[in-house]
Parts: C-alpha cells; structure tokens; sequence
C-alpha cells in the first residue's frame, strides 16, 4: 500500500509573542504540527501561554515572530485574508462568549449568513441540525442569559461546528462551569470526535477526556512547550520533573 | 316587618362591599419619590380634562378655564386682585403651548441627530485601525465641545456662521445662508441654534456610546472575529446592537439635558419656551408666565423620561446589564 505523506491541518513555526517586555511565548519560539483527524491537548499551569498559542494560531493576537501555516499556506504573511481562513478554523472560549442580544438561532445564523453567505433554506437547515446534535434544539428562541453555562457553552459548539470547519480549537471549554455541567459538554466534544472526525486542539485540565480522546498531549510551561508525547506516556508514567509537578497538582485539585 | 330587615341586611352588605372596594382602592395610592412625578403629570391632566368637559356642558367656555381658576385661586393669595388676571393667562398657556411644541421639536431633532454623528465619532475612537488623522479630529471636536459652555457656542455658531456666510456672499457676489434657509421656509434662528445642540449633545453622546461600548466584553468581539465576521460586520451586528440597549438610561440624561439647555436658544431670538415667556413676561408683568414655562419643561421632560423606561424595559437584554428594579 502506497503511504501518503499527509499534510498538517495546522503548523507553527518559531512562533513568539510578546507583550510589552514579557515574553509569552519564549524564543526561539514554539513549534507544533497538527495532522487531520488528530486530538492535540494542551495542558500547562495558568499563564503558561495555552490561551495565547491558540490565539497566536488564528491571529486573534497577531505573533511577534515565527509563520503559521493552515493546509499548507502560510496564513501570517501580510497579503493573507484572515477573515477567509477564520471560516474553516472555529474557537470555542472559556466563558462561551455567545452573543448576549441574540437568540440562540440567530446566533448560529448570524456568521452562516455575513460570513458564509449561505441560502436561507441551507442556514436553517443547519441550524436545526447542530442544535439536534448538542441536543438543545428547544432552546433555538431562548436568550443566552436564560440559559445555563453547559447550555451555553453547547450552543457556543454548534455555532462553531455548523460552519463545519476545518478544525476546532477549545480553549478550556470546561473551566468556567460548575462540576456537574462540565459532562454535558465534554460529551458533545467527544461526539464531534467520534461520530464527525473533527481535528481538534483543546487545552483542558480535564485528564480522563485527555486519556480517552488524545492523540497527543503537549505540556506547557512559561511560555515553551515542555513535553510531548502520546497520553500514555504523559499521564501513565511522565519523565518530565516540571511535568510530574503539575500533574500531581492537578489530581490533588480533583 | 321581615321584609324590612332584610332589606336593611342587604344594605348594610352593599356599604361593608362597598368599603372594601374603596379601601382596595385607596390602600394602593401612594405617595413615593417613584410616582411623585406621575400624580403631577396626572393632576395636571385631570385639570384639563375637567376644563374640557366643561366646555362641553358651558358653551362659550374654554378647556383652560380650571386651569385659569386655579391660578386665579393661587393669585389671590399674593394679593393680586381678580379682574386684572383673568384674560392673560389662557393667552399665556396657549402662547406658551406653541412655544412648547417648537423647544420639544427642536431638542428630538437635535438629539436624534446628533445620534448618528455621536455613534460615528464613537466608532472613530474606539477603532484600533491606522486613520489617525481622523481619530485626531474627533477626539479634538469631543473636547471641545465638552470643554466649552454651550451658551459661547450657541453663539459662536449662530455669529460665526451669519459672519461667515455673509462674507463669502459678499466676495462672490451670492445669496446670503440667511436668504436661502428662509426661503426655504425655516427660521435661520432656528436653523442655526438647532445646529449648535446638535453639535454640542453629539460630543456628549459621542462619550456616552464610547463608554457603553467599552463595556461590552472584549470576548463579544473575540467570537465574532474567531468566527470569521469582519471589524465592520463585528461593529454593527455585534457590539453596537449590544451598546445601543446599555446607552438608554444615559442618552435619557441628554435627552432631558438638551430639552433644557434649548432654552439657551432664547440668546440668539429662537422663539422657544424660555424666550416666548420672556415676552409675555413683558408684556403682562406676571411673574407666573415662568411657572407655566417651567411647567411645560416638567411636562415634556417627565414623559420623556418615562417613554425611555418603557423602551428601557423592552430592549432588555435576557443576562445584560441591570435587573428590574
Ligand atoms: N493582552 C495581554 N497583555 C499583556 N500580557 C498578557 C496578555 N495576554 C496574556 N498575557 C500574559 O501572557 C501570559 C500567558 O497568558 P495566557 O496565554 O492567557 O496563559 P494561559 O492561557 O496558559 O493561562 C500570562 O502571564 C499573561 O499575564
Ligand atoms: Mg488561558
């Protein structure tokens, strides 16, 4: 059988950001490959710079130095159109940042329409579709504010997936949510995995998601990605001093 | 005999019936500094809605005649005797009444438009982009305009305006702005003070909409830039809409603040509510003219304000902002 060289979904080179004088991401920066179908976690303490990698590989905050590349192409030159490559890279946020004076419909169809601009028979067609996968499909004319953070943050997911993109980036999808919520949307992501083959990166703290769904775990710390590895090696026997440090924090904090 | 105490039985259950209705009905008023303002408005119209009926049921009378009772019953008390007052104070409502509709016109426009200019200026500088020269501009416009009395601008707009105007029509030999807007059928007094409210109420709504939107969270933005809208689309469909419900209650402030600072028009000749009551001042020597000015204000201001809380209400956003008080 032939074996196809696959290209990354996504690739960072020598990436650094900084602001002002404090480095956020360290040179001589960060590197990171992520192929299709992969599930990248990222774990490191708070301020590690887990937030802004993501942010840096999207162009939220523009990188000091280094390239991204998206299929492919550098997506950091000057000539790119970001907003172009933003319709296949979707981000889900900590605090689910779903637009507070819409409904949930309307917030699904609000970038399928000004962004994609899809038919009006398409748009609703998804709409009722990724609500019927997150399973709120009776929240469709209830407000953000009426609802509760796992709803939220499952509608902040099926805004994202009904622009079906190329790959997802999560940014502590469960962070913000009390203990008993954060089932209902770690589900919802394992279902995008599962049933949809999504390419995700998701930075958690929630280790049994890790374990189970990983294809890889990437350890940060101030700013530089530590260690690398296949969860197994990560969680089952880590090698890593700064590593074990924090894991045990962890398990200590559940 | 017993038809008798029945009867009575009966009666005295219509009177207790009735007490209970009346004390329903008078347990719920009250007096609190909430509706202080809505048993003023609403005397005032019970005032005029009695005259009214009275010209129905007197022909030749007219609606104001309570209102001119009153204010009779009120002059007597300073000493004025009856029969000089009678015939000047309808003439001063009604004087007043088309001077109030011009001030309540003049403020709604300015106010409306300096709106759009204000949420121009605003988005100008709150933009992160590269057009610093009209950032410049705006913020130097705000500035002024909140660091200087609108009185000196009033002025300066009207003076400066018909000077220049008159220069430039002069040196090429063309019609005066004054000619043209009141051929155009407008009062240039007008048309010039209008202009100096709106100039000033925009840099006062210019900061009040910078403010709110300020105060939409930065991950409102984030979403929708991750999502693919552009800055533009991000601004109008994401942040102003949210902006626009949190400026109610402090664009209600300017609002209220432009109706009343219009009676600084009065400096230029704008027959407004101020200047119009100066006049029948004059003419009448009774110091009451400014009583029913004032009351006029309070008239329009208070219905203003109330009008805003409806909208207030119904612009609510589920999760946003501050809960029903
Ligand atoms: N906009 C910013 N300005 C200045 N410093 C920032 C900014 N954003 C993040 N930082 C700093 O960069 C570091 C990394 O932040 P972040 O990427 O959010 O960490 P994490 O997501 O891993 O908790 C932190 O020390 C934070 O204080
Ligand atoms: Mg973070």
């Amino acid at each position: 059988m032939l074996l196809l060289t696959e290209q990354p979904v996504i690739e960072v080179r020598n990436l650094t950001k900084k602001f002002k004088d404090f480095e956020a991401l360290k040179t001589p920066g960060v590197s990171l490959k992520v192929m299709p179908k992969e599930v990248v976690v990222i774990i490191g303490s708070s301020g590690s710079g887990k937030s802004t990698l993501l942010r840096c590989m999207n162009r939220l905050i523009e990188p000091t130095t280094g390239q991204v590349f998206f299929n492919g192409e550098e997506i950091t030159t000057k000539e790119t159109d970001i907003n172009e490559v933003r319709k296949s890279i979707g981000m889900v946020f900590q605090q689910f940042n779903l637009f507070m004076h819409l409904t949930v419909g309307a917030n699904i169809r609000l970038p399928l329409k000004k962004v994609l601009n899809l038919s009006e028979d398409e748009i609703e067609k998804r709409v009722i579709n990724v609500l019927e996968t997150v399973n709120l499909s009776e929240k469709i004319d209830s407000y953000p504010g009426e609802l509760s953070g796992g709803q939220q943050q499952r509608v902040a997911i099926a805004r994202v997936f009904a622009m079906r993109p190329k790959l997802i980036f999560f940014d502590e999808p469960t962070s913000a949510l009390d203990p008993e919520l954060t089932g209902e949307v770690l589900s919802v992501m394992k279902k995008l995995v599962t049933d949809f083959h999504y390419t995700l990166v998701v930075v958690t703290h929630e280790i049994p998601f890790a374990k189970e769904l990983a294809t890889r775990v990437i350890f940060m710390d101030e700013g530089e990605i530590i260690y690398r590895g296949p969860p197994g090696d990560v969680f089952e026997n880590p090698s890593n001093e700064r590593l074990k440090r924090f894991l045990s924090k962890i398990i200590e904090m559940n | 005999m017993t038809i008798n105490i029945v009867e009575t039985e009966t009666e005295k259950k219509d009177i207790s019936k009735f007490k209970i209705i009346m004390k329903r009905i008078l347990g719920n008023i009250r007096f609190t500094r909430k509706n202080i303002g809505w048993w003023f408005l609403g005397l005032l119209l019970l005032i005029l809605f009695i005259g009214a009926i009275r010209t129905l049921v007197i022909p030749g009378s007219n609606y104001m005649d309570v209102l001119l009772n009153i204010v009779d019953w009120f002059l007597l008390l300073f000493g004025y005797s009856l029969e000089y007052i009678d015939y000047r104070i309808p003439i001063i409502i009604r004087g007043l009444g088309t001077a109030a509709v011009l001030s309540f016109n003049i403020s709604v426009i300015s106010v409306a438009i300096g709106f759009i200019l204000a949420a121009l200026i605003a988005v100008i500088l709150v933009n992160k982009g590269k057009v610093y020269g009209l950032k410049v501009l705006a913020q130097a416009y705000v500035d002024f305009f909140r660091s200087t009395p609108l009185l000196v601008q009033i002025l300066m707009v009207y003076f400066g305006i018909s000077g220049i105007s008159l220069a430039i029509a002069e040196a090429y030999n063309i019609r005066t702005l004054t000619a043209i807007i009141t051929d155009m059928g407008f009062s240039y007094e007008v048309v010039l003070g209008t202009l100096a409210l709106i100039l000033n109420t925009a840099a006062y709504q210019s900061e009040i909409i910078r403010a709110g939107i300020l105060s939409i969270p930065t991950g409102q933005t984030e979403a929708a830039r991750a999502l693919g809208l552009t800055q533009g689309q991000t601004m109008s469909y994401v942040i102003l809409p949210q902006t626009f419900r949190m400026v109610v209650p402090p664009l209600t402030n300017e609002i209220i603040n432009v109706l009343l600072n219009s009676s600084l028009l009065s400096v230029i000749g704008v027959f407004e509510l101020t200047k119009r009551s100066r006049s029948l001042q004059s003419v009448y020597f009774l110091w009451e003219v400014f009583f029913v000015a004032a009351i006029y204000y309070f008239i329009i201001a208070f219905s203003l304000s109330k009008l805003t809380k409806r909208l207030e209400i119904k612009l609510r956003i589920p999760g946003l902002g501050v809960a029903i008080d």
